[in-house]
């Protein structure tokens, strides 16, 4: 499960405290369940206690007590691992994909790259697949057919991706901070 | 590494103010075969025609089996292309006023051979393509898939180290496409040639040994596959 990975993701910038992190995560994901709060906190005690976050402050302004917490060093560096790291290239693999590429457009962590490597390991399964072994028959052939059909489909979707990356004079792809297209 | 069969290096093409390619390097090794991806207007088909030595090199150097494309004339240029490429086009590949059969036969007719013999070649390879049609039909009385086959086996007649397929099975469905593929690089690659193929079906991509990404005219990303 990467919930790990994707709190860190939403750490990058700017300190936040959990609710910030609730907040965050469900407008990147406006299709999945809301994150409860007990898992945003308890995912953060966690990143504390590994090291991959830290408290930066604890705000009292009238309300309940909220503590901010901020990216460590081991955090973001924990965080580009996981996204150097294309997700495993099969159909059921496609929530990981959509985890994946949001979270590098939101970060702005090396976007280019990760669309790079990651059509580098569904081409790879792709081209895997298309090897059907001698004295197959229709049926492998076809569970095959399935599995490079869905693979195709996470790469038309990866072009999207891409679409919404500005190109800068030199042809290489800016950082982004935001999925708007500013071209 | 043996020689390059292509080699582009700081390729770059304007028409008009339009930038196609911006310093492009690139090369396709003997036994390779080398997929260019990339959205609509990435500069695809001018890198084609470049490598083919249809366009004539704006900056950079484009070296075909070893001869610069832009150190020789355009007699030695047309004949470069006739002995060392095999060229399928995305668009209208075929001559409108000549029969399949002499379409197929063309680089063999142009690069001298007797007649007989050039048509001879070109029917045998109408077969191994697969289209079964009147050798004297008109490139207007083929569907547009059969027109494609007829240009493959164009590309195919002499032999060529480097073979450049832009499209190739665009108009195909998927079972024509994929045999048409295996023959294109499984004939190319077993004489010991290139392939270079241009395509944005991912499917065919995946085919490749390496994926070479363009995007506004620059490459994006080059990847292994195999
Ligand atoms: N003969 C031409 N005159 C002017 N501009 C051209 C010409 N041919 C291509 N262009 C421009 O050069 C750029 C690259 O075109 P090219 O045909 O190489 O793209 P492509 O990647 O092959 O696209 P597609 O996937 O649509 O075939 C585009 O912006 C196109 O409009
Ligand atoms: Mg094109």
């Amino acid at each position: 499960m990467s919930l790990t990975e994707l709190h860190l993701a939403l750490l990058v910038g700017a300190p936040r405290h959990g609710y910030d992190i609730k907040q965050a995560h469900d407008a990147w994901f406006p299709d999945s369940r809301p994150l409860p709060f007990g898992q945003v906190y308890a995912t953060l005690g966690r990143l504390q206690r590994d090291g991959l976050a830290e408290v930066v402050e604890t705000r009292v302004d009238g309300g309940p007590e909220r503590t901010v917490y901020a990216l460590t060093a081991e955090g973001a560096q924990r965080l580009h691992a996981w996204l150097a790291e294309p997700a495993a290239p099969t159909g059921a693999g496609a929530e990981e994909i959509v985890r994946k590429a949001i979270a590098a457009l939101h970060t702005g962590i090396d976007v280019q790259g990760f669309v790079g490597r990651q059509r580098a390991a569904h081409l790879r399964r792709m081209r895997e697949l298309q090897q059907t072994p001698p004295g197959a028959g229709p049926a492998e052939r076809l569970v095959r057919e399935h599995l490079i059909a869905h693979l195709d489909a996470d790469l038309r979707w990866l072009d999207l991706a891409t679409d919404l990356l500005p190109v800068t004079a030199g042809g290489q792809p800016a950082r982004t901070d935001s999925q708007e297209n500013d071209t | 590494m043996n020689q390059a069969t292509l080699a582009l290096s700081g390729v770059s093409h304007s028409y008009g103010r339009t930038q196609a390619l911006r310093d492009v390097t690139l090369s396709v090794a003997p036994g390779e075969v080398v997929a260019v991806t990339g959205p609509s207007g990435c500069g695809k088909s001018t890198l084609v025609m470049l490598a083919a030595g249809v366009m004539r090199t704006q900056t950079g150097r484009v070296v075909v089996a070893g001869t610069d494309l832009g150190g020789v004339d355009d007699a030695e240029r047309a004949r470069i292309r006739r002995r060392s490429v095999g060229l399928l086009l995305q668009f209208g590949q075929l001559v409108p006023d000549l029969p399949v059969l002499d379409n197929v036969a063309l680089p063999l007719l142009l690069d001298g051979h007797a007649p007989a013999e050039a048509r001879a070649a070109a029917a045998g390879w109408l077969g191994r393509v697969g289209l079964d049609v009147d050798h004297t039909a008109l490139p207007s009385q083929l569907s547009g898939g059969q027109a494609q086959l007829a240009a493959a086996a164009r590309a195919l007649i002499a032999g060529p180290p480097l073979l450049l397929a832009d499209e190739p099975t665009a108009s195909l469905d998927q079972t024509s496409g994929r045999a048409l593929l295996d023959l294109l690089i499984g004939t190319t690659i077993q004489a010991g040639g290139s392939v270079l193929l241009v395509s944005h079906d991912n499917a065919v991509a995946a085919r490749a040994d390496r994926e070479v990404r363009l995007r506004g005219g620059a490459i994006a990303h080059e990847v292994a596959l195999s």
